[in-house]
């Protein structure tokens, strides 16, 4: 198993330390003193007598996931402004929930998130059906502030709770032979409204290259904003690949499977040309849809005369795979203007 | 016979007609400074201008399909001339919600960018069959009123004026181009364009 330390991308001192009061303080709020303590110290020393409870993640009583101890990585800051909760929140692509960026907000509640189980199997050594707490407990949360480009030309920045993927491929032990990794979202019209309809072929399936799976920026993901993930929003188990288009980033996770073929993602199904494999964000290709050249940061939802203002705010520039240049090496030698 | 009777519900209908035409602007400026645009309100604006032009596109082909199909029925021949002057009306209602679409696109967007428009005009085909559908809109526009009508003479201005279907086709594919996956509303609307191109082939052939 390949572990590599990540190179941090460009923190600001004064970010890092307002953040982690912020944390801090939030956690003091949602898991009392243990959690705090357990912040302040950057994480050690989480397992103090008696504070075992807190420190994975678990249901509650009413069977609601509660995220266990979350550390902020400090190798993953940015100098953007975040994206305000109510925006990242409202503002959606995930088809299974309709196709107005509204829509999934508005039938979230239709999905229910407990129990869930998520099947790991394939080409390894241990494979197995999980209850989602399950899956998760064996894990470290951290918070990662991470960039979100969609393929429409938009950006959000966004700060996830999860743990790298590398360490569930880690658990599952892959045989030699595997080189990809497929995910699949739940199959469920009476909770997905949006499966009722053949705008893509259900359900969502998304891979990727073992490596890339193995890459430390690939996080699979449980929560933002320091709490469980919205159901809008892919919960409770989604994937975050920062330097591919979102559409990557699959949803309501409950199928891994590793594999020696190369699986065909369903936009890349419906549409090869537009949502190649790879898809990783590059603003010189000339992509059939949309120019990838610039991108429209969403930071929140405009009112009043802000509202005018966001009318008049212009695009910014799109940064190859962006702006995590250190996936480069994984394509060295692709042509990526041609696979993006 | 005598149309006096009907003179006040003509026009309560007629101010209904303009009122529907007038809701979607109205509910643009007034969601705006509310937030109910959402996080991305230049796209939000595009899509609500963009749907409202096709629309009024569609009902204004539809008018002569329905002034045939009321004449047909004695009781309701007296309403033809209360409908026939909304083919207009609603051709230049359409061509307003273009405007502001188009705007949306050129200002907002691309902030007037020109070398980006070409090249999302010579290279996307959603944004070739906008900017098509948009021209004929123009030119449809600018050869509406009487004086034009005059100036070029009925066979021309009539002949000219066949570019609504196409403006209908072209915003068609337009919108099936630049939606994702496959969703029903573009096929839909697509279908629409589609049954009004052949009633008016088939009105054609009638006359011939
Ligand atoms: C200057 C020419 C035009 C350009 C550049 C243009 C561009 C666009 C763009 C960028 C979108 C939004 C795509 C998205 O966000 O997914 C759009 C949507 C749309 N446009 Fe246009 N457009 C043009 C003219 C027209 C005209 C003349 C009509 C109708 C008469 C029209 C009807 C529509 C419709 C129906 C939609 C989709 C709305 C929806 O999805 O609800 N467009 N257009």
């Amino acid at each position: 198993m390949l572990i590599r330390s990540p190179k941090p991308l460009h923190p600001r001192e004064s970010e890092v330390t307002d953040h982690d009061a912020w944390l801090s303080r939030r956690l003091f709020l949602k898991k009392g003193v243990a959690g705090a303590l357990a912040a302040s110290t950057g994480g050690a020393g989480v397992l103090l007598a008696g504070c075992e409870t807190t420190a994975v993640t678990a249901r509650n009583s009413d069977g609601k996931l509660e995220l266990g101890i979350v550390k902020p990585n400090k190798s993953y800051l940015l100098p953007d402004t975040i994206t305000e909760k109510a925006a990242a929140t409202t503002y959606n692509n995930f088809y299974e929930m309709g196709v107005l960026k509204s829509d999934p907000r508005e039938n979230a509640h239709l999905l229910k998130t407990a129990p869930w189980s998520v099947r790991v199997h394939g080409m390894v050594d241990k494979p197995a059906d999980y209850q989602l707490e399950d899956f998760i407990a064996p894990h470290q949360l951290e918070e990662r502030i991470y960039r979100l480009r969609c393929v429409e030309a938009w950006s959000m920045v966004i700060p996830w709770v999860g743990f790298p993927m590398a360490d569930l491929i880690g658990r599952a032990q892959p045989t030699s032979k595997a080189r990809f990794v497929k995910f699949t979202t739940l199959l469920d019209p009476s909770m997905l409204p949006g499966q009722r309809t053949p705008v893509l072929d259900w359900p969502y399936v998304e891979a990727l290259e073992l490596k890339e799976a193995l890459h430390p920026l690939t996080l699979l993901t449980v929560g933002m904003y320091g709490e469980v993930l919205p159901n809008q929003n892919g919960a409770p188990l989604r994937l975050v690949v920062p330097w591919k288009y979102g559409y990557k980033s699959i949803k309501s996770i409950v199928d891994i499977e590793f594999t020696d073929h190369r699986p065909v993602p369903s936009w890349t199904r419906a549409a090869p040309n537009e949502y190649p494999f790879y898809s990783n964000v590059n603003p010189s290709v000339n992509h059939p849809r949309w120019s990838q050249a610039r991108e429209r940061r969403i930071t929140n939802i405009p009112r009043g005369l802000d509202a005018i203002g966001a009318l008049l705010e212009p695009k910014i520039e799109t940064l190859m795979f962006n702006g995590y240049p250190e996936v480069a090496e994984l394509y060295r030698g692709m042509d990526m203007t041609r696979l993006f | 016979m005598t149309l006096a009777p009907l003179a006040g519900a003509v026009r309560l209908a007629n101010t209904a007609a303009w009122l529907a035409i007038a809701t979607p602007l109205a509910l643009l400026l007034y969601d705006l400074p509310a937030g109910r645009l959402g996080a991305n309100p230049i796209e939000e604006i595009t899509l609500r201008s963009g749907m409202t032009a096709f629309a009024l596109l569609a009902a204004s082909l539809a008018i002569t399909p329905l002034r045939k199909l009321a004449a047909s029925t004695t009781s309701a021949r007296q309403s033809a001339p209360w409908i026939a002057p909304w083919r207009r009306r609603l051709g230049l209602s359409s061509f307003a919600y273009a405007c502001l679409h188009a705007a949306t696109w050129f200002v907002l967007d691309h902030q007037l960018d020109s070398s980006a428009m070409l090249e999302d005009i010579a290279e996307r085909r959603f944004a070739t069959a906008g900017m098509a559908a948009f021209a004929c809109l123009c030119v449809l526009a600018a050869t509406s009123s009487r004086a034009a009508v005059k100036r070029l003479g009925g066979p021309t201005w009539r002949r000219i004026h066949r570019l609504a279907y196409a403006a209908g086709v072209a915003a068609g594919l337009h919108f099936l181009w630049l939606s994702k996956g496959e969703q029903l509303l573009p096929w839909a609307m697509a279908l629409l364009v589609g049954l009004l191109l052949v009633t008016r082939v088939v009105r054609a052939q009638q006359k011939s």
